[in-house]
C-alpha cells in the first residue's frame, strides 16, 4: 500500500508524522518503504540519521554541434521556455531554464543537435533497510522538481513488491510535484496545522485534491480547538484521521532531530487506513 | 526606493508571520507583496480589499482538436512528460502533466493540436487595513507557481511604488530554493533570511545561503522560536556569523505566538512587547539599506 503524506505548507508536521508513522510500524514488524520526495529540502534522514549511497540523477540537455550548424536560429524561436541562445556563430543553452522537452532536436533541420545529459540531483538508497529509505535530493538552483520527484517514484516502483507499506514524504504546496506523488497513492493523509494560516493552505490542497479526484483522510497537527477545521470537515464529508495536540516537549524534540515519543493513536490510524483495502 | 525580500527555505518557519509584523511600520504610500502565491497568508492578517483585478496567464496550453486528429499516436509517444492520454480511442492533453513545450503540436502531421495562452490565475492589487497597498496572486487549483508569476507581480509592485513615490517594497517570498525564490530574490536590495530554531530549520537555511550567494544583494539574518534548542540557536548565529551576515533579530520561541495567530493577530499591532521587537527589526533593515 502506498500512503502519500502531503501538506499544503512546510512545517505543517508531514516529515514528523512520517518519521513517527513508520516507527510504529516497524515495531508492528511491518516491512517498510519510505520515500522522501521533499526533493528541495528533503529532510527525513535528519531523523533517521542513516548511511545513504548516492546516485546522480540525469536529464536531457540539447547539444551543439558545431559543423552542421547554420545558425538559423530555428531552434532558439520555437523554444518556448526560451532556453537557448543562437547569434551569429553562437549557440548555447542555459540549463536551468530548459526542461528537457526535445523539441529543439526535431526543430533543426541540419542535425545540429543531439541529446546530451546534464545531472540535476541524486538519489539516496539507505544502506540498512529497517526501515529502507529513498531520498531524492534537487541540486540547489535547479527547477525540474517533477521530473526528480519521478524518477525516485519510479525507483521506489520498482522495488515496491518487497514492502508491505510504502511512505511517501511528499513535497509541500499545491502545485506538479505534489500531484505527482498524490495521482500514483493508494490513500492520502493531509497533514495540516491548526492555524489560521495552515487553514488557509489546507483549503487550497483540498480543492487541488478535488480537481485531481482524489480522497484524502485528515490530520490536524498542533490541534488547539480545531474550529475552523472541523466546520470544514462536517461541511465537506472529509475523514478525520487524528488530532495531534499543540505540545511544547512535541516542539522541542522535533526541533532537535530527536524522535518523539508522544502518544499519538497509531492504532486507530493504521486500522483505518487498512480499512477500505482489505 | 528600496526592496526587502522576506524568505525562509521551508514552510512553517515563521516568514508570513514576520512579514506581516515589519508591514505594521510601512508608510501609506509604500507597498507589500505576498509573492507565496501557492500559500498567499498575509490576506488573513491584512484584510485586503482588492482595488484592481487582473487576469494572469502564463504558458501555453495546447489542446487536440478531435475532428483533425487521424490517431496516428506520434505525439502520444514522442511527448517526453507523458501528458497525453488515450481515452476511449482519443488522444487527450492531460492539462495537469503538459509541461506547455508545444513538442506534440510541431510533430503533429495534420495540424491537429492547437494553442491559446494559459489562464493560470488572477493577480491583485488591494489596499490593507493599515492603509499601505498590498500585491497579491491567486492561483487557480493546481497550477503552479512560476518564477514568472513572481516576476510578473514584482513588476507591478515595482510600477506602483513607483507611481505613488514609495521608499519600501516588502516581500513575502516563496518557500523553497527552486526557481521562484530565485525569481524573488532577484532584483531585491535586500533580503532577510529567516531561520527556524530546529535541525530542519538550521539545514534549509545552509542551502538557502549557499542559493543567496550568487546574488548581489544585502543579506540580514533572523532566528525565530529562538531558545526552542539551543543547540540550533548556537549553531545557527556561527553560520550567519561565519558566511559575514549580521543577525538582526530573533523572536523566542512562546506558546503564545500560535495561540495569537490563532486569533489572527499581526503581533506588533496588539501586543507591546512584540510591537517593540518588529520595530526595531525594521529600524535595522533600514539602517542595512543605507
Ligand atoms: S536549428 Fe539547428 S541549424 Fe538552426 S541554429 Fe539551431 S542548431 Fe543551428
Ligand atoms: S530541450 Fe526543450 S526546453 Fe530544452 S532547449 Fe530544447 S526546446 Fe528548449
Ligand atoms: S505540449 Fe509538450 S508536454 Fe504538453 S502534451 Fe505536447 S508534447 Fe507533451
Ligand atoms: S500527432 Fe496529431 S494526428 Fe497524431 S495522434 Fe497526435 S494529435 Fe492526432
Amino acid at each position: 500500500m502506498k500512503i502519500s503524506i502531503v501538506s499544503g505548507k512546510g512545517g505543517a508536521g508531514k516529515t514528523t508524522f512520517t518519521v513517527l508513522f513508520a516507527n510504529y510500524l516497524i515495531n508492528k514488524g511491518v516491512n517498510v518503504l519510505i520515500n522522501d520526495l521533499d526533493v528541495e529540502e528533503p529532510n527525513i534522514n535528519l531523523f533517521l540519521n542513516k548511511k545513504l549511497e548516492y546516485d546522480n540523477i540525469y536529464t536531457y540537455v540539447p547539444k551543439h554541434i558545431k559543423e552542421n550548424c547554420t545558425y538559423c536560429k530555428e531552434c532558439a524561436e520555437k523554444c518556448l521556455f526560451k532556453a537557448l541562445v543562437v547569434a551569429k556563430d553562437f549557440w548555447i543553452v542555459l540549463p536551468e531554464l530548459c526542461h528537457s522537452c526535445k523539441l529543439c532536436e526535431y526543430v533543426c533541420k541540419y542535425s545540429a543537435i543531439e541529446g546530451d545529459k546534464r545531472v540535476i540531483g541524486k538519489i539516496g538508497q539507505s544502506v540498512d533497510k529497517v526501515p529502507h529509505l529513498l531520498e531524492g535530493r534537487l541540486n540547489i538552483g535547479e527547477s525540474l522538481t517533477t521530473a526528480l520527484i519521478k524518477q525516485v517514484m519510479c525507483k521506489s516502483s520498482n522495488i515496491k513488491d518487497n514492502y508491505d507499506i510504502i511512505l511517501m514524504d511528499s513535497p509541500p504546496g499545491t502545485s506538479c510535484p505534489v500531484i505527482e506523488t498524490s495521482k500514483g497513492a493508494d490513500k492520502i493523509v493531509v497533514v495540516a496545522e491548526d492555524t489560521p494560516f495552515g487553514f488557509s493552505d489546507f483549503v487550497v490542497l483540498n480543492d487541488m485534491l478535488k480537481e485531481i479526484g482524489k480522497d484524502y483522510y485528515l490530520i490536524i497537527n498542533k490541534f488547539i480547538d480545531g474550529a475552523e477545521y472541523l466546520d470544514f470537515v462536517a461541511k465537506n464529508n472529509i475523514k478525520i484521521l487524528g488530532k495531534i495536540p499543540y505540545d511544547m516537549n512535541l516542539a522541542r524534540s522535533y526541533s532537535g532531530g530527536h524522535n518523539m515519543g508522544v502518544s499519538i493513536d497509531f492504532d486507530s490510524i493504521y486500522n483505518t487506513l487498512l480499512e477500505g483495502l482489505r | 526606493m528600496k526592496e526587502i525580500v522576506v524568505v525562509s527555505g521551508k514552510g512553517g518557519a515563521g516568514k508570513s508571520t514576520i512579514t506581516a509584523g515589519l508591514s505594521y511600520f510601512l508608510k501609506k504610500n509604500d507597498v507589500l507583496v505576498d509573492a507565496d502565491v501557492d500559500a498567499p497568508n498575509l490576506k488573513i492578517l491584512l484584510e485586503p480589499e482588492p482595488v484592481e483585478e487582473k487576469d494572469f496567464y502564463s504558458g501555453k496550453q495546447f489542446k487536440i482538436e478531435q475532428d483533425f486528429c487521424i490517431r496516428c499516436g506520434r505525439c502520444y509517444h514522442e511527448c517526453s512528460f507523458e501528458a497525453i492520454e488515450i481515452i476511449k480511442f482519443d488522444y487527450v492533453i492531460d492539462d495537469i502533466a503538459c509541461e506547455g513545450c508545444g513538442l506534440c503540436q510541431f510533430i503533429c502531421p495534420t495540424n491537429a493540436i492547437s494553442v491559446a495562452d494559459k489562464l493560470t490565475g488572477k493577480k491583485y492589487i488591494s489596499k490593507t487595513k493599515y492603509g499601505f497597498k498590498m500585491v497579491h496572486a491567486l492561483l487557480n487549483p493546481a497550477e503552479e507557481n512560476s518564477g514568472k508569476l513572481v516576476a510578473d507581480i514584482k513588476k507591478v509592485a515595482k510600477q506602483l511604488a513607483k507611481e505613488q513615490n514609495a521608499s519600501t517594497i516588502i516581500v513575502d517570498g516563496p518557500p523553497g530554493i527552486g526557481c521562484s525564490a530565485i525569481s524573488a530574490v532577484s532584483g531585491s536590495d535586500i533580503v532577510l533570511l529567516v531561520a527556524e530554531s530546529s535541525i530542519s530549520g538550521l539545514h534549509d537555511m545552509e542551502r538557502l545561503i549557499e542559493l543567496s550567494q550568487n546574488f548581489k544583494v544585502k543579506r540580514l539574518g533572523f532566528i525565530n522560536k529562538y531558545g526552542l534548542n539551543h543547540d540550533i540557536d548556537e549553531k545557527l548565529v556561527n553560520l550567519f556569523e561565519s558566511k559575514g551576515i549580521e543577525i538582526v533579530g530573533y523572536l523566542n520561541y512562546s506558546q503564545d505566538v500560535p495561540q495569537y495567530l490563532k486569533k489572527k493577530v499581526n503581533l506588533p499591532e496588539y501586543v507591546e512587547g512584540y510591537k517593540k521587537i518588529f520595530e526595531s527589526l525594521y529600524k535595522r533593515i533600514m539602517e542595512g539599506v543605507e
